[in-house]
């Protein structure tokens, strides 16, 4: 009776931890579907419907002539998922797939591939990159390739479409023009990041099935907003003969690497840049921004800064007698050398400049400045050239110009500096202080955006920005101007003399690393302008390393030379290359004409209506030749001149 | 002996029709939970479901063949098909095949067999067998100790698979020995240790240290005043000290991280549930989602669309809530606990102590897979991955459990001939 009662209790005590842990779990259960319920549901609908973006297009970025210089475009980069395909399928496949592959172009032969693969399956890699970049059309061949032909989740085919930022006129002024991804952002595409990638939108989706979802229509949704358009300052014809000008000479001369650029003197745009540096196979490409970044001693073509302090104080003239005894000159343990290695004897300063004579140079500077080395660094800084010019394009070089009170300043850095040593500038910088002589002494930021548009009109228009408005007095100007086309005619650079049109601008020459025993490296440079007597376009080519010469007279300056001659032939003289041409639809109204005739002053006419603008100058009583019809493109006498009692007033329509 | 002839004689009905049911039931929520719109037909051998089918098909033949056998012969067989099953366990670990990261399979061509599946009921039968025998005493040690020696067994033969969840199971069997005459303070010294062990994870391991220590004292002091209690009560106090302080320098020092972790979210000292609690937090997102009455059967959309990993296996159970709510999930619940009350009412009604114990060793084993499955679905155990009984995709599993229920079934249809 005793172990009967024993038993029945004990099982009953197995009972009660049976029935506490299902009412356990029942309570937690209903807790489950009741308390944390609606937050649980919450959650899950949060899985279901997610909230997509919807990428903005980024813009396009044009020519200052209208062409699309990089633009985007999908491309599609696969992988392959070898383990989710049927086992029988795979093998009996993979050496057909294999062969198929093989005709992607530039990877793996047949044989690679199918081992490839079955190594990628025994390993479990479910990523197997296959290729990318492709296009809709390669993407659509592969597609039909054995296995993936088994279709979307039997074939393993990944397919991830990704935006494709594509150059179609190839790959000029790539460095310019930039690139952008996650971290880095270079060129145009990363300094106006903002403008060209505008804002995602967004979109509400459920999933539908593994993988799949389906928008919702929902009054939430926010539209994307495309990317604004930019038009570059870069002229696409001005670039093609910069670019292959430089290439030829590059090649010619086998040099390490080098850079031409264009910039338009009165606006400061720069209508080419071409950056070009030598691979291992000794082709070339746009390897670095060198114009803008490569900060080095500039040689000769840095006189004409010295020049004009000696003009500027009052110490020299261009007829000032310089003796160049026999090329040599020994400056405190130091030798100065003449490139020519015998010196130009007893002349003026104006022919130590043509013919760059840095004994010249260097002993009218010490003659003047040795007792007040301030003095002549003041001048330097006074032309503005010791600051970046904060280009919109990231990586500029620092300019040095190294004053007396600095701790690396010796007792030779005077001479030196005034031929262009001891001082550093990018192209860049040498370029805009060139163009400011050319410019009537206004130095100029470049630029290399024009206007920022929407649909083909313009949001924002980038207006030229005056680092300086005089360098110099208009005396000293006209002598540097006046050296700088001797240099062409009888100086250095006398090759061009008969050119098309009268170039004016230094060179430069020189030697890289000279402090290094036995090293004979050069950078060969050539500065200036044309045409001479009514500046258009300013340039400079530098090039480094070349093999074969290394004179700026033999190395740069035919490629300055041919520049400007094709440019000069190609560009229209009675009517510039109209500045607006891209927005002529839009009509600028004229009553933001603020003009009183009574001043005598000839107003901007440029991008008013054309009928307009002959009415108010007709009703100002004068007489206006006009040539075609529509908006003022091109006005003579330009805007601001002084008009005479009966003055010839020509405007070009179009 | 006419009996004998007729296969379905005196079996006894309610419990096959419930495992029928869960059977089914199983099925088709492993449709719901593998659902996808490319492979609808329920049928399809290709797909978890269509293989479920063929295993339910397969259980039948065991069934059979389990009737016709002669209900003596597994008492006959228990210790030969014990030491089998042993050597099963021991094969896998040696030539078994590695499938995410366990060594738990044999694979013959497309086919696998997990043996700690089978283990199972041959623990059972061997339990049963090994207290059957005349005067038997599980106050005995000599008897005591060989119990927990058929018990631990393949529980340690499994864990270095590894597989600690299966290894678990054999634990629950310590209920049959209660049943059986153990005394009552083995499973209150079970608990203890059990409680212990989660609160020397859970508090500072001093502040335990001391709790301990005034406890102790507070026993003594209230007491008899006698030296052999105060001894005692010292002894005990030093095994829990031992105890507390072995269990905080293996969760320390021997445990990897992933346990670290997986336990330390479980007692609520970390959250993270993007990563380790990822399949507990998109099981109880499923289960809640499902509301009083669910979703509606293939409309779950966690369960349809991959959210919840392991899904027609493990994690089974959040099908049923979601698309069936707590209705359904209240329902299934019902059916595991009508079966285990009609399984102990089976055991108690045995003649012999060999399918009594078997009996008991039967609901055990489905009770722990019932409750630490629903329990680890739910979030109140940790996930130890061991599949809910009859429902959960899986050859070997429903084969081993349908060894082990029709077993039962069969000694109890013929438990009038045993006499």
């Amino acid at each position: 009776m005793q172990t009967q009662k024993s038993i029945l209790s004990r099982a009953f005590v197995v009972y009660i931890p049976l029935g506490v842990l299902a009412f356990l779990i029942l309570s937690k259960l209903f807790s489950i579907q009741f308390i944390e319920g609606p937050e649980l549901r919450a959650r899950a609908q949060e899985e279901v419907v997610k909230e997509m973006s919807i990428k903005a297009e980024r813009g396009n970025i044009y020519s200052a002539d209208g062409k699309l210089l990089a633009t985007s475009m999908p491309v599609y980069d696969l992988h392959f998922d070898p383990v989710t395909v049927d086992e029988e399928l795979f093998f009996n496949e993979v050496e057909a797939l294999g062969q198929s592959l093989a005709q992607i172009p530039g990877k793996l032969s047949a044989a690679e591939w199918k081992n490839q693969l079955i190594k990628a399956r025994n390993q479990g890699n479910r990523y197997f990159s296959l290729a990318s970049d492709l296009s809709y059309n390669e993407l659509q061949d592969i597609k039909d390739y054995p296995i993936f032909n088994a279709g979307r989740y039997k074939g393993g085919l990944i397919i991830e479409q990704e935006n494709f930022r594509k150059m179609p006129l190839g790959k000029i002024a790539e460095r310019t023009i930039g690139r952008e991804r996650n971290s880095f952002a270079t060129g145009l595409e990363g300094a106006y990041s903002s403008y060209l990638s505008g804002r995602d939108g967004k979109r509400l989706k459920q999933k539908i099935s593994k993988g799949n979802w389906k928008p919702l229509n929902d009054l939430n949704e926010i539209e994307p907003v495309n990317g604004y358009d930019l038009v570059s300052t870069i002229d696409s014809r001005m670039q093609d003969i910069t670019h292959h000008a430089l290439l030829e000479m590059l090649e010619r001369q086998e040099a390490d690497h080098g850079c031409a650029v264009v910039m338009d003197v009165k606006t400061g745009a720069i209508r080419a840049i071409a950056n070009l540096g030598r691979t291992d196979k000794g082709t070339y490409f746009e390897k670095r921004n060198y114009a803008v970044w490569e900060s080095t001693e500039p040689g000769s073509t840095f006189k004409l800064a010295s020049v004009l302090a000696l003009f500027e104080d009052g110490y020299a003239d261009t007829n000032t007698p310089v003796d160049t005894e026999n090329g040599i000159y020994e400056y405190r343990g130091s030798k100065i050398r003449d490139s020519n290695g015998k010196g130009y004897g007893k002349t003026s300063l104006q022919v130590a400049f043509e013919k760059s004579s840095n004994v010249g140079i260097a002993k009218t500077v010490i003659d003047h400045y040795e007792q007040q080395p301030e003095r002549f660094i003041d001048r330097l800084y006074s032309i503005g050239l010791h600051n970046r010019l904060n280009i919109d394009i990231k990586g500029e070089g620092k300019p040095k110009i190294p004053k007396p009170a600095d701790p690396d300043w010796s007792g030779i850095s005077l001479p030196w500096i005034s031929f262009g040593y001891q001082v550093s500038f990018t192209p860049l910088q040498i370029l805009s202080f060139y163009n400011a002589i050319a410019n009537d002494g206004v130095l100029i930021k470049p630029r290399f955006l024009e206007s920022i548009q929407e649909h083909g009109q313009a949001v924002e228009t980038i207006e030229p920005e005056v680092l300086n408005p005089a360098i110099c007095s208009p005396n000293t100007l006209k002598k540097l101007q006046n050296l700088l086309e001797g240099v062409v005619s009888d100086g250095t650079a006398w090759r061009g003399a008969d050119a098309v049109c009268q170039l004016a601008g230094k060179t430069g020459t020189c030697q890289l690393n000279y402090w290094k025993q036995g090293t004979k490296e050069y950078q060969a440079s050539f500065a200036g302008y044309f045409p001479a007597d009514k500046p258009q376009y300013s340039c400079i080519v530098v090039i480094n390393k070349p093999q074969k010469a290394y004179y700026g007279s033999t190395v740069a300056f035919p490629v300055f030379e041919k520049i400007a001659e094709s440019i000069y032939r190609n560009t229209p003289q009675s009517a510039p290359t109209p500045e607006k041409k891209l927005y002529a639809l839009l009509d600028d109204k004229a009553e933001g004409l603020n003009w009183n005739p009574s001043q005598k002053v000839m107003p901007k006419l440029i991008g008013l209506n054309g009928s307009e603008a002959i009415s108010i100058l007709e009703n100002a009583g004068y007489t206006v030749k006009a040539k075609g019809l529509g908006k003022v493109v091109w006005q003579f006498p330009s805007a601001e001149t002084k008009l005479n009692d009966n003055p010839l007033i020509e405007l070009q329509l179009q | 002996m006419r009996q004998n002839d007729r296969l379905f004689y005196n079996v006894d009905w309610i419990s096959i029709l419930l495992f029928f049911l869960l059977a089914f039931l199983g099925w088709a929520n492993i449709y719901a939970a593998v659902y996808d719109e490319n492979h609808a037909s329920i049928f399809d051998l290709s797909q978890r479901y269509g293989k479920q089918l063929l295993w339910i098909g397969t259980s039948v033949l065991i069934i059979i063949f389990l009737f016709i056998l002669d209900g003596n012969l597994f008492q006959t067989l228990a210790y030969p098909i014990y030491i089998l099953s042993m050597l099963s366990l021991l094969g896998v670990l040696l030539f078994g095949k590695e499938i995410a990261g366990a060594r738990s399979w044999f694979v013959f061509g497309g086919f696998s067999l997990q043996p700690s599946e089978f283990a199972k009921f041959a623990t059972a039968l061997a339990l049963g067998a090994f207290l059957n025998k005349q005067g038997r005493d599980l106050s005995r040690w000599k008897d005591k100790i060989m119990a927990f020696i058929i018990i631990g067994l393949p529980a340690i033969l499994i864990i270095p698979q590894p597989d600690p969840g299966s290894a678990l199971v054999y634990f629950s069997l310590i209920l049959v020995l209660y049943r059986e005459g153990l005394s009552g303070s083995y499973i209150f010294l079970g608990i203890s240790v059990a409680v212990l062990f989660i609160l020397s994870l859970l508090i500072p391991t001093l502040y335990l240290q001391i709790g301990l220590a005034l406890i102790a004292l507070l026993i003594a002091y209230l007491g008899r005043r006698s030296k052999g209690f105060w001894i005692r009560v010292l002894a005990i106090l030093s095994m829990a000290l031992l105890l507390v302080n072995s269990v905080d320098y293996a969760f320390n020092n021997i445990l990897e991280d992933r346990h670290r972790n997986r336990i330390n979210i479980l007692l609520g000292k970390a959250h993270d549930p993007k990563g380790i609690g990822y399949n507990t937090t998109q099981s109880m997102i499923a289960i809640g989602s499902g509301g009083f009455s669910g979703k509606g059967y293939l409309n779950g959309t966690q369960t349809k669309f991959d959210f919840v990993p392991e899904q027609s296996t493990d994690f089974i159970f959040c099908t049923v809530g979601e698309e069936w709510g707590f209705l359904g999930s209240s329902l299934l619940i019902l059916l595991f606990v009508l079966l285990f009350f009609r399984i102990v009412q089976l055991a108690e009604r045995q003649k012999n102590r060999f399918a009594r114990a078997y009996g008991y060793a039967v609901v055990s084993i489905l009770f722990f897979h019932f409750t630490i499955n629903i329990a680890m679905t739910i979030g109140l155990a940790p996930v130890i991955g061991i599949p809910l009984p009859f429902f959960s995709y899986g050859g070997s599993s429903l084969w081993g459990f349908t060894f082990l229920l029709f077993i039962l079934i069969k000694l109890d249809s013929f438990r009038w001939q045993t006499l």
